[in-house]
């Protein structure tokens, strides 16, 4: 009984991941605010007014900034699970391998979940603030009102798909292996939160094509990167 | 009890273990012994589950190693050679975060060793030298409260002062539902700590006996002439040493380092003697 997934010591272990690098939370969220903010700021003066759905697309741009962040964290909390050396204390904590990956993923859903609520609160008061280009709450845009609720549950998948990608790239211990995979996951990421409201004048099939290959290609990460886990030596 | 049964194991191509069988029962520190490269720390990690046999299985306490469940995860710890730590934390925050992992663990007995050890458990890792890091780990190690403790050269890197109270540590807080294995070069540091020694060769285990029945089976002599009948000789300050068979039943002080260097040039002999 003890050996099958135990949602106390799970959540114990959630904690442990949480607390156990509060420093690389701190250092490496604040060196990719600083790099993204001004991006973030400047691609609105360029957009903003001039884009039909500039405010919604202020918000996929932030969120994709966020949720890549948040992607990023982790990979900066676990970056030890595949070397031979450091990723011993990672595989002997008791703990099974199901609950210790889905920790992992569960550590970073929180930090995109809290980070996400950081950049909307920084763009309510910018807006406040009626900085340039920032001239609607992005629950004012238009298209910000046409999401449905297929669309969220592929917004959902569109994350948790580099979620466990970058899982999966943590196990490796190749570096170059890890950067490719990076890339690709970042790539994948802005791809599907840009994608929907290209399908909104009328492309109904190719919109649940989009929601089916997030979810396909989620389940296939979650697999590899589960698989992985528990093929893992050292 | 730590089973190890036809056991097979190779990185890619290359053999390490063939067909080995050992078992470790609860209530004795083993001294693991053998060459470099001969799958000492390979052995401990499969005794582990962090590395998978090619063939046969590790069991402990009946349940196969490499599923690495949290029951058999609870009650064993391995302290490698060589650990990265968490530069920016303390011993202290790095035991805290494993503690709660662990049933067994005693914050006290954490505490305790480090103020035997004389570290300072709230100075970060990284301001400790390595021998300083390398106590803190065998602290924590210990404070886990695990029935299986596997360390891997555990005195590389402690000063003289250290070795002993190592020795001193392991041996008050051992105990019967205790099996603690370590591997070491440093066979002087635990000569009169481990029983029985185990000794690994490329063909396999040479040797699996406790202090007693090799005190039966082979004769340290000690300030005599070199004989030729020996397994191994040794000049000293005083004269000779000689491993002999022992045919008189007449017991002899150990010396780990003449028996290792008398197995490892007398396989088969030794084998015989033992078998």
């Amino acid at each position: 009984m003890n050996n099958s997934f135990d949602i106390k010591r799970f959540c114990r272990l959630v904690w442990h991941d949480v607390r156990s690098c509060p420093k690389e939370y701190i250092t490496s969220g604040l060196s990719l605010a600083l790099t993204f903010s001004p991006l973030m700021v400047l691609s609105q003066q360029l957009l903003g007014n001039d884009y039909t759905h500039g405010t919604f697309y202020r918000l996929v741009l932030m969120i994709g900034m966020v949720t890549w962040w948040a992607l990023m964290v982790p990979s900066y909390v676990y970056p030890n699970m595949g070397n031979k050396k450091r990723g011993i204390y990672f595989a002997m904590l008791p703990a099974t391998k199901a609950e210790k990956h889905a920790s992992i993923a569960t550590v970073m859903v929180l930090m995109a979940v809290v980070l996400t609520a950081i950049g909307l609160t920084v763009d309510v008061l910018l807006t406040a603030v009626h900085l340039p280009g920032y001239t609607k709450y992005f629950w004012q845009s238009q298209t910000f009102q046409l999401i449905d609720l297929p669309m969220v549950v592929g917004s959902v998948f569109a994350f948790l798909g580099p979620a466990f990608g970058m899982i999966w790239a943590n196990t490796l211990t190749k570096n170059n292996l890890r950067l490719a995979m990076m890339v690709l996951m970042f790539l994948w990421m802005i791809g599907m939160l840009y994608a929907p409201p290209l399908f909104f004048d009328g492309k109904p099939q190719a919109y649940w094509l989009m929601i089916a290959v997030e979810v396909a290609v989620t389940l296939f990460l979650a697999w590899l990167s589960r698989w992985r886990m528990d093929h893992m030596t050292y | 009890m730590i089973e190890i049964r036809n056991l097979d194991f190779m990185y890619k191509k290359s053999p390490v273990f063939s067909n080995i069988n050992l078992s470790f029962p609860q209530g004795n520190i083993y001294g693991l012994l053998g060459e470099n490269g001969v799958g000492k720390t390979t052995l401990l990690k499969l005794i582990c589950g962090l590395l998978r046999p090619s063939q046969g299985s590790v069991y402990i306490d009946g349940a196969t190693s490499y599923d690495r469940h949290p029951d058999m995860l609870q009650r064993i710890v391995f302290l490698p050679d060589e650990v990265t730590l968490p530069d920016g934390k303390t011993p202290q925050q790095f035991v805290d975060e494993l503690a709660p992992f662990y049933p067994n663990y005693a914050w006290g007995t954490f505490l305790h060793l480090m103020e035997e050890l004389e570290v300072d458990p709230n100075r970060k890792f990284k301001e400790m030298s390595f021998g300083q890091q390398k106590k803190s780990l065998i602290a924590a190690t210990l404070s886990l409260g695990t029935d299986y403790v596997l360390f891997d050269e555990p005195t590389n890197g402690l000063d003289i002062p250290s070795k002993a109270q190592f020795r001193q540590i392991l041996s008050r807080r051992f105990e019967e539902r205790n099996t603690i294995i370590i591997s070491t070069h440093q066979v002087k540091d635990v000569e009169n700590l481990i029983d029985p020694i185990v000794i690994l060769s490329n063909s396999g285990v040479l040797l699996d006996a406790s202090v007693e029945r090799i005190q039966q089976k082979l004769f340290f002599e000690y300030g005599g002439e070199k004989r030729d009948d020996a397994l191994y000789s040794e000049m000293q300050p005083g004269g000779w040493m000689n491993v002999i068979p022992n045919q008189s039943g007449e017991e002899s002080q150990l010396n780990i380092e003449a028996l290792f260097n008398a197995v490892l040039r007398n396989k088969n002999t030794v084998r015989e003697l033992f078998s």
